[in-house]
């Protein structure tokens, strides 16, 4: 009996994870559509008018001035071309200066990429391939510990909300600081609310910045606050249509002014919108976790059926006892080997320990700091080791989501 | 103090690394591009004067309705080719305007123009962006299992590498796997099907989508008179989502790759903090705080700890 208990304590997290897998897929399909569905229902007669609109125009140009269409139609065609090379009436800022090329360089290696300016040649094309595979890790890195310094901030200024919640009086600054964090994230009650806090305050900052970059572009570039609040938007989560790009007239009142501001706003946005998007990804997860709550009886009926084709007997409790981190290594020994060779796993299990020092190194020392701490829980050791080896980009969700996995636990 | 200033020094080196490498590219990019600029700009003014030349048009009323054609421009109206039979919002054109959207590839050779377009272009991105990451994220953890560790497993096993070299050729392997299936298969694909596309374009696209930079200047499926235009909208789709998926594998093995190494020590500035933080209330594990100190004594000490940790578990 206490055989198939573990049994299905060791089934139960890889079927939650397949659901969650699953919905989490036919979710964003199902987003894609809706979203296909709105935008074609929003622009498609604003596009037959505008269609409309240039055939009665080019009709009127003809007969104004008696052109042959065709010839009209091959300038047209020739000055179109020329367009996508940058050339414009008005008179624009020269492309491939060096202010231009930085500020294309910087929204190719931040991954913006308004494509208001394009290499051309082959050689820019050979450059640009090279220089962005080294410059967008380099940003994402960049982003990324700009992320570990936001949260560390973050959870500082929470710290007296959980002393008041801890009631602890009398203790050390460095040591309250250091409990605050434990308390932080050894507890499941105390995560959503800081999960909450952290992307309250980053919604705060990112409109703050919005706010005021957008009232600088629609002063100076003549748009509407709308649409600078749009072009803000999608500068700052790097998606970069190029429909909307600051800085491009030839001259500007204040010119260098302006260009340091719109330099340094985007640096700030992309940070901020950076963070924002990673603690919404951790928000929707908890939605995802809180409906799987509601499906809890069919995943239940699920765990029976698949039952015996499961794992051995063994494996289940190591499972449960061990870390996240040894028992994904755990997984793939497991998998590798037969049911039946037990000891020759469990050798090769040593071997991972001998090889993993440094890892195994970090965790011993975590888990005797909470020890001594008085917080002996195995997910706070989690956290604090999934802390340490901060995830690249998404690798930061990884981790995070690891992590949160680990405290639902 | 010192291991902060240490960190302090390691950011602010970093930040200067990164705006040497910006400022470096810039000088590049400007050597390249700017004569072709001026070359254009050359031919655009003798091929105006000429026309000007072969009719009466006033050159006021012509730059007047150049703007014009601009405008129309933006609206994806365009004299170029013959646009009354394309519309670029049905909806697999709006489906891969969406999927550029959340995935921040962002080409731009569409954008929404009306006030509601752009207003839900916000709210839409601002859940989609996350959502998207979380989904690669997902879908990553799981490809990690079967190509990553399982090979370093059978590497470790069969060849007898130990896991430092057997993480170097599994990376190896893996990243020719995906410059071979990625770029160069699909860059053979594109310059097949897009006529004005050759090789180089098609891989300088390939690279310019699956690093989201998305410039814009080569978008698929936007040649007048594609055939089965919609299927290769959507085909496309799936290339720029699965290719994402790669990439962060890629991504993340390296940073695997980096961990075995202990390169990733070099960049965690706030790990150096933990550590000595930590290092004050371990009163009892006095004799294990030594052994990080010295690597080559590191060995002895943690073959019991490590046996001692594996029996505990066992009980």
């Amino acid at each position: 009996m206490a055989c198939r208990g573990s049994c299905c304590c060791g089934c139960g997290p890889v079927n939650e994870d397949n659901a969650r897998f699953i919905m989490l897929l036919l979710l964003i399909i199902l987003y894609l559509l809706c979203g296909a569905a709105v935008f074609s229902a929003l622009e498609h007669p604003k596009e037959k008018l505008a269609k409309e609109r240039w055939a009665q125009r080019f009709e009127l140009f003809s007969q104004k001035y008696n052109l042959n269409k065709s010839d009209l139609e091959n300038f047209l065609r020739h000055y179109e071309e020329a367009n996508m090379a940058g050339i414009r009436v008005d008179t624009l800022r020269p492309r491939w200066d060096f202010t231009g090329a930085f500020y294309f360089v910087g929204t190719v290696v931040s991954t913006i990429g308004f494509g208001m300016t394009t290499p051309a040649t082959v050689g820019g094309k050979i450059f640009l391939i090279f220089y962005g595979l080294i410059g967008c890790a380099a940003t994402i890195l960049f982003f990324n510990l700009f992320l570990e310094r936001i949260i560390t901030v973050l959870a500082f200024v929470l710290k007296s909300c959980h002393e008041i919640q801890r009631r602890r009086k009398g203790v050390l600054p460095h040591d309250s600081r250091q409990d605050s964090r434990l308390n932080h994230e050894d507890s499941l009650a105390g995560w959503k609310p800081s999960v909450y806090c952290v992307m309250l305050i980053l919604c705060v900052a990112a409109i703050i910045i919005s706010c005021c970059a957008s009232a600088m572009y629609s002063s100076i570039e003549g748009w509407r606050y709308l649409d600078s609040l749009y072009f803000c938007f999608v500068a700052f989560s790097t998606i970069g249509f190029g429909d909307m790009v600051s800085s491009q007239r030839a001259i500007y009142e204040n010119q260098t002014v302006y260009r340091i501001c719109n330099f340094l706003f985007i640096l700030m946005g992309v940070c901020c919108i950076y963070s924002l998007f990673n603690v919404i990804s951790i928000v929707i997860k908890q939605v995802l976790n809180w409906l799987l709550k509601k499906l809890k009886i069919p995943c239940r009926h699920c765990h029976r059926r698949s039952l015996r084709p499961r794992r051995n007997a063994v494996m289940p409790s190591h499972l449960r006892t061990r870390v996240r981190n040894i028992s994904i290594d755990t997984d793939a020994v497991n998998d590798s080997e037969t049911d039946g060779r037990r000891l020759s796993g469990e050798m090769i299990s040593m071997r991972d320990f001998l090889a993993a020092n440094k890892v195994n190194l970090a965790i011993m020392q975590k888990q005797l700091s909470e020890t001594a701490n008085g917080h002996p829980r195995p997910g706070g050791s989690t956290n604090r080791h999934n802390g340490f080896s901060g995830g690249v980009g998404a690798l930061g969700i990884m981790n995070n989501r690891l992590a949160e996995t680990s405290v639902d636990r | 103090m010192s291991t902060a200033f240490r960190s302090c020094f390691m950011l602010i080196g970093f930040i200067l690394a990164y705006f040497t490498y910006l400022l470096l590219g810039a000088l590049v990019f400007s050597a390249i591009e700017r004569p072709i600029e001026e070359s254009l700009k050359a031919d655009l003014s003798s091929l105006k004067a000429e026309f000007l030349n072969l009719s009466c048009v006033n050159s006021t009323a012509l730059e007047t309705f150049l703007e014009r054609v601009l405008k129309a421009n933006k609206y994806g109206v365009s004299v170029l080719e013959n646009a009354s039979l394309r519309t670029n919002w049905d909806l697999a054109s709006s489906l891969f305007f969406a999927n550029t959207m959340v995935t921040t590839v962002g080409y731009g050779h569409t954008t929404p123009l009306s006030d509601a377009g752009k207003a839900f272009s916000i709210v839409y991105a601002l859940i989609g962006v996350p959502f998207t990451m979380l989904v690669l994220t997902a879908c990553v953890q799981r490809l990690m299992h079967p190509l990553t560790y399982r090979p370093i497993s059978a590497c470790q096993r069969r060849a007898g590498l130990q896991q430092r070299s057997a993480s170097v050729v599994h990376f190896i392997v893996l990243l020719f796997l995906v410059v071979l299936c990625f770029f160069v298969v699909p860059s053979l694909v594109f310059s097949a099907i897009e006529e004005t596309w050759s090789f180089l374009d098609a891989f300088y696209f390939c690279f310019i989508s699956l690093c989201t930079i998305g410039l814009g200047d080569f978008v698929p499926a936007e040649k007048p008179g594609q055939s089965l235009r919609a299927l290769y909208k959507i085909s496309v789709m799936v290339y720029l989502f699965v290719g994402l998926m790669v990439m962060f594998l890629v991504l993340r093995t390296f940073h695997k790759l980096a961990d075995v190494y202990g390169w990733t020590a070099f960049f965690h500035l706030p790990s150096c903090e933990e550590d000595e933080e930590d290092k004050e209330p371990i009163i009892e594990a006095g004799p294990e705080d030594d052994s990080p100190e010295a690597e080559k004594a590191s060995i002895k000490p943690l073959d019991p700890s490590s046996q001692v940790s594996y029996n505990s578990i066992n009980r």
